[in-house]
């Protein structure tokens, strides 16, 4: 190589190169390039499918539960087991999404996997007739019980007005990854239980809850702890609930939502149930405490369609 | 037959049945033996066909009868679970007590049967369920064994939850109202003093269904006897007689106390103790029918109406205490009146119940219910799907009803009352009422803005206490349950798809 060769694609090189950063600031190729760098969705939609099927998919879209659980981690599946209901009945979570999940679960490396919910009705028989008991427990995972006031232990919230204190089951505290699997239902006072209203079923006193200001406890919980992941089970709805009374009220919409963001799930979920989401109070206040994004058109949302 | 071969037998049945009777208390025990374990005790029977006209319970008794007049007290030491836990307590004491033939306390054994007998008739059970043998087991179960072992189980739980083991789970402590132990203690002190002093004295002095079945032997045909031509007068089958009822100088044994424990058979080093039938009168049976002397009689005629007096009294006294209105009696005990007059407080419901919505009461039904369960809805409500108590009850003051019969029964009305509502006070959402309610009894209706407020329709409302447990208002629960005295049956609402939720367009609506 000559000099003058050289000169020429130093020239050339430091041409591109400065051509490059001109172009660097341009929108277009920006976001392209944002998208290249940080591929995963704010928000996985999913319809059309087994509530297995539609995890595996909706999961694959977030990068897999590698993503979110190391190797040897402790994991908390908490679905709603809340009344005692068989799975077609819609009020507690599908048994079949949570064996999926689980099974995800240690496959990513999970040391152990616990579920349990605090129940409305007695948990000696709403583990079993939601079938969640067996499911989770063929899929290896440590079912608990939640129904007594020395699981749990008093945490504060920092930041929050009206839930200062609350008694948190220990193994929301003691666990690495806290997985949060909801059933999108109507209810009857705050109109829909899904991501958020779900995590009542992690604390012990909810009566503080319902006696003191429903809508802003639900919204303000998660100031202590958000779930490292949410799935809305929406394959089977409850559109008169929360407590399964009649099959007339269950609509298939063979749906799943996967998210970080709780307030964007209950979001989208009231779009599912058909339910105006400013009825829907407890979404506001947790969108205003700084929760999550109530913001759909700002996300980036995958949908897939099986 | 063998030597040893009848205690044998009566050891078997005993710690069968005493297992079998103390494992029906646990809620996870299965539902066929808990059944089959209380047809095995003659008062519940008794009180079952008594009231109710149960054949079943009729030919049970019959047969247990016919086993006394064939065999003598067969019960009392093969099946009776008091009797089971007497002999525990003479088994452990350590030195053996030593036993010696003493005369049957006949006056106050008479007394107290004429009393039962005369109680029960006036239409009060409380006598008897105080007195009767397997509803004394249930309540010493109920206060003194549950509890130490639902500490035992919890305290390991804690342990073995902290190494990260979850076989356990907690159990519920029963409610221990102190002042409803203190007649349960009375009775339960002289009931081990007695055993540990006496063997099985109480069973022989006081417990009336002994009584009566000794009354049912004192002309049985297999006896216990001593063969004069071979005993040495050694006095050993005295000394292990539990009954105190073998008079060895005279070589006599009194068969209407015997309570066929078959120790002495076993005892006997000349083997002239023996059990076998006996068709010839024995003379010394005189002396136990002089039993009822005309002093007696009269003794107890004169005790036994100053008694039926005071029962009267009592049964006719109002329900007052601190409510006016008594709480609701489990679905299918029909009424309170009929609940009440078939109860024995054996406590086995309350020991079943999930939800611990059963609870000993004190006065919640007057004097004449103290101790008998009542719902509790401070404590629990009444699970929909279950009906623990109805299987349970072993003498029929709740009746069995299928669960779809059950889910009909009304034991109460639903009642809101506005002003002490959380939604009314603080205008912010509550719906813990609605939201529990199994038969849509109590329903959220639109109130300010987008706030809800309860709303009750009492025609479909079962009574479950679901609601009034559950309200979280306070100092005053903002929803409660009227109890009805006779229970009814409630309505079933009709169930329409009733609003558009959930109908949004195809695909992705967001």
């Amino acid at each position: 190589m000559n000099r003058r060769d050289f000169l020429k694609q130093v020239f050339s090189l430091t041409a591109v190169a400065g051509i490059s950063s001109i172009f660097k600031s341009n929108p277009l190729l920006a976001a392209e390039k944002e998208s290249n760098i940080n591929k995963t969705p704010d928000m996985v939609a999913v319809k059309n499918g087994t509530p297995e099927k539609m995890f595996d998919k909706g999961i694959e879209a977030l990068g897999g539960m590698k993503n979110f659980i190391k190797k040897g981690q402790t994991v908390v599946v908490k679905p709603n087991i809340a009344w005692v209901a068989n799975p077609e009945g819609a009020a507690d979570t599908n048994p079949k999404l949570v064996k999926r999940i689980i099974e995800h679960c240690f496959e990513a490396g999970a040391s152990r996997v616990y579920v349990f919910d605090h129940t409305c009705d007695d948990c000696f028989s709403t583990y079993p007739a939601s079938r969640i008991e067996k499911a989770a427990k063929e899929a290896g995972a440590t079912v608990v019980h939640a129904n007594k006031e020395s699981y749990y232990q008093e945490v504060r919230v920092l930041g929050a007005h009206t839930l200062k204190n609350v008694k948190v089951h220990e193994l929301i505290l003691e666990s690495d990854v806290f997985i949060n699997v909801p059933i999108l239902k109507h209810h009857g006072s705050t109109r829909m239980t899904c991501a958020l209203k779900n995590l009542m079923g992690v604390v012990w006193d909810r009566f503080y809850y319902h006696r003191t200001d429903l809508d802003r406890c639900i919204a303000e919980f998660p100031l202590y702890r958000k779930p490292d992941l949410t799935i809305v089970d929406a394959y089977n709805i409850l559109t008169d609930g929360p407590r399964a009374r009649s099959l007339k009220d269950v609509v298939k919409k063979e749906m799943q939502l996967l998210s970080k963001d709780m307030v964007a799930l209950d979001v989208a979920a009231s779009k599912i149930l058909g339910e105006p989401t400013e009825n829907i109070k407890y979404i506001k206040i947790a969108s205003d405490l700084g929760v999550g994004n109530s913001n759909l058109d700002g996300l980036n949302i995958k949908r897939i369609t099986l | 037959m063998k030597k040893g071969t009848l205690k044998l037998l009566r050891v078997l049945f005993e710690v069968f049945f005493f297992v079998l009777i103390t494992l029906s208390f646990f809620r996870l025990f299965p539902e066929k033996l808990r059944l089959f374990s209380i047809k095995s005790q003659i008062v519940p029977l008794f009180i079952s066909f008594f009231f109710e006209g149960f054949i079943l319970s009729l030919i049970l008794v019959v047969l247990f009868l016919a086993i006394t007049i064939i065999f003598g007290r067969i019960y009392c030491s093969f099946f009776c679970p008091l009797g089971g836990f007497q002999d525990i307590l003479i088994r452990v004491k350590k030195p053996k007590v030593k036993f010696g033939f003493h005369r049957p306390l006949n006056l106050l054994k008479i007394t107290i049967l004429v009393f039962v007998i005369i109680s029960l008739i006036s239409g009060s059970l409380y006598l008897l369920g105080y007195l009767d043998p397997y509803s004394l087991f249930g309540r010493i179960v109920n206060y003194l064994l549950k509890p130490a072992i639902v500490l035992i189980n919890n305290s390991f739980e804690i342990i073995l939850r902290k190494s990260d083991i979850y076989w356990l789970r907690i159990m519920n402590l029963p409610h221990l109202d102190p002042l409803s132990l203190i007649p349960f203690i009375l009775i339960l002190t002289l009931i081990i003093y007695l055993s540990l002093k006496r063997g099985r004295l109480y069973c022989n002095s006081i417990c009336p269904l002994g009584t009566l079945l000794g009354i049912f032997s004192i002309r049985c045909l297999y006896r216990i006897e001593i063969d004069e031509s071979n005993c040495t007068s050694c006095g050993i089958c005295e000394s292990v007689c539990k009954a105190e009822c073998i008079n060895s100088k005279e070589k006599f044994v009194d068969n209407s106390s015997c309570v066929r424990c078959f120790n002495c058979l076993n005892a006997c080093p000349s083997s002239a103790i023996k059990y076998k039938p006996s068709i010839r009168k024995k003379k010394p049976k005189k002396k136990e029918s002089q039993s009822l002397s005309r002093r007696n009689f009269i003794y107890s005629s004169f005790g036994a109406l100053i008694f039926s007096g005071i029962n009267l009294f009592v049964r006719n006294r109002k329900p007052t205490s601190q409510r006016d209105v008594p709480p609701p009696t489990p679905p299918g005990s029909i009424s309170l009146d009929k609940y009440i007059s078939k109860c024995t407080a054996c406590y086995l419901c309350v020991n079943n119940c999930p939800t611990n919505v059963l609870q000993p009461s004190l006065f919640q039904y007057g004097l004449k219910g103290v101790f008998i369960p009542h719902m509790d809805f401070d404590s629990g409500y009444c699970s929909y799907d279950c009906v623990k108590c109805l299987e349970a009850c072993p003498t029929d003051a709740i009746i069995p009803h299928t669960k779809e019969e059950k889910k009909k029964i009304q034991i109460g009305r639903v009642k809101f009352i506005k002003d002490f509502c959380v939604v009314y006070k603080n205008n912010t959402n509550c719906g813990a009422c609605a939201e529990i309610c199994p038969t849509a009894a109590v329903t959220m209706i639109p109130y300010k803005g987008t706030l809800r407020i309860p709303a009750t329709r009492p025609n479909f409302c079962i009574g479950c206490g679901a609601c009034q447990n559950v309200c979280p208002a306070k100092p005053e629960k903002a929803i409660l349950v009227e109890t009805n005295i006779v229970h009814k049956e409630a309505k079933i609402p009709s169930r329409e798809r009733s609003r558009k939720r959930g109908e949004s367009e195809e695909g992705f609506p967001f």
